[in-house]
């Protein structure tokens, strides 16, 4: 009997030590769970008026992409401008050539990849002729050529001229300009979608100054060429004006024989003239920049 | 046995003399520019500051084709006013030799062209210089020491 009522005790305490482990126990508090509870947009109903939208969290917009300032003028992005080129002139040119040509070895992108056809005694007045003259023609690979056919030859569609000191351009302007129209109408002639750029005549030192050759005169007549260029489609460079001193004459620094031609240091100022103008197109949109190269 | 003797001493002869010849005179392409570069050392104090024409733009300059030399030395003074120019060219063979004599011939003419009236004294000068040739090995050679100049191109090793 007492075993029976001890077995009966063991069962019943089993059975409320089960229990109590299955969960009889009292409720706990439930930690709250940090939750993004989304602001409450206002939603109207359409023929309510628009309730006051309640105040939403600010949500970062992307400032506007600004727009990157231009490399400045000097920078190497502007060679390209002067890509598929060729300079034509006279001895002033030449300098400006050799200028280059020396200073590839170094810089191979001065100036992309424009070339350089110049003689001493080239002119406007042979500039003109349908034939390249015997004397004081320009020459490519061997060959004395014209500007049109100089162009065809290297397959190129722009080119850079600078004539005139030597038909003394400042003491009988018209003429000139005349020469200068007659050159521009067979370079399109020949190649009808040619680009030139018409630059400026350089100025002389004050020493250096003739009397068919001053400085007044050839301002007067680039002041005539550029006149030219906007009747004419052809661009218009000034580089005249980078070169002058204070008496508005060429800088005798920039010279190398105190009259026409120019040093090194003239040469410097010249191609700055240049990339200022490259620069200038860029700003401008007339350029677009250089094309991807493959 | 004395045939076989003199046979024998006829051979070892034979090998002796051609051990013993002058091996043929060849000028590699190598050893032409080391001698353009020589005598334009030499050159050189009669010269003006020149400069290099790179050899990408001696065709585009005197309309010499690449195929037609093997070594150049081409330099042009720094001062486009001065007439002082050296061109030394190996030709490929004869027939390349003559025509770039004949181009340098009138790169020398344009030059008198370009400066009879525009620099008698440059004209002068450009008047008493000449193309020279030595086989396949042609000059254009313009100083005012152009006596100079020919001297050491000739003298050239």
């Amino acid at each position: 009997m007492k075993a029976f009522l001890r077995c009966i005790a063991v069962v019943v305490l089993a059975f409320a030590m089960l229990l109590s482990l299955i969960g009889c126990s009292a409720p706990t508090a439930v930690e709250a769970i940090p939750v993004a509870v989304p602001a409450n947009t206002a939603v109207a109903p359409s023929n309510t008026p628009a309730a006051a939208p309640t105040a939403t969290a600010a949500v970062a917009t992307p400032a506007p992409t600004a727009t990157p300032a231009p490399p400045p003028p000097g920078d190497r992005f502007y060679d390209a401008f002067f890509d598929d080129a060729v300079f034509v002139g006279d001895s002033i040119t030449q300098g400006l050539q050799n200028y280059v040509i020396h200073l590839r070895k170094d810089t191979p992108s001065l100036l992309g990849t424009a070339r350089f056809a110049a003689a001493k005694s080239f002119n406007l007045e042979r500039a003109c002729f349908r034939k390249a003259p015997s004397d004081g023609a320009l020459r490519y690979k061997g060959k004395a050529m014209t500007i049109p056919g100089i162009m065809t030859a290297m397959d190129v569609h722009t080119v850079y001229i600078m004539l005139g000191v030597n038909d003394w351009a400042g003491s009988h302007i018209d003429d000139c300009i005349e020469n200068y129209a007659t050159l521009i109408a067979r370079i399109l002639e020949a190649v009808p979608d040619a680009v030139i750029y018409v630059q400026s005549c350089t100025p002389v030192t004050q020493k250096g100054e003739k009397a068919k050759l001053t400085n007044v005169g050839l301002d007067a007549f680039n002041v005539s060429l550029r006149a030219l260029c906007e009747q004419t489609g052809a661009r218009y460079v000034d580089i005249s004006t980078a070169l002058k001193d204070e008496t508005n004459c060429l800088n005798p620094a920039y010279s190398s024989d105190n009259y026409v031609h120019m040093s090194k240091e003239g040469a410097e100022a010249w191609i700055g003239a240049l990339y200022q103008y490259a620069y200038e197109a860029y700003v401008s949109g007339a350029w677009e920049g250089p094309e991807e190269r493959n | 046995m004395q045939k076989k003797s003199l046979s024998l001493l006829l051979t070892v002869c034979a090998l002796c003399l051609c051990a013993c010849a002058k091996p043929a005179l060849e000028t590699t392409t190598q050893d032409a520019g080391i001698l353009f570069n020589n005598a334009y050392t030499a050159m050189e104090p009669n010269l003006p500051e020149m400069m290099e024409i790179p050899e990408d733009m001696i065709l585009d300059y005197y309309g010499i084709e690449p195929a037609d030399y093997t070594a150049s030395l081409v330099r042009i003074s720094v001062d486009n006013m001065l007439a002082d120019e050296v061109v030394m060219m190996e030709a490929s063979d004869e027939a390349a030799a003559e025509r770039i004599e004949g181009l340098l011939k009138e790169r020398l003419q344009a030059k008198a062209g370009e400066a009879e009236n525009y620099s008698p004294e440059q004209f002068a000068i450009i008047s008493k210089c000449g193309v020279v040739r030595d086989g396949q090995s042609v000059a254009l050679l313009v100083s005012a020491d152009y006596q100079a100049l020919v001297d050491a191109f000739a003298a050239r090793s």
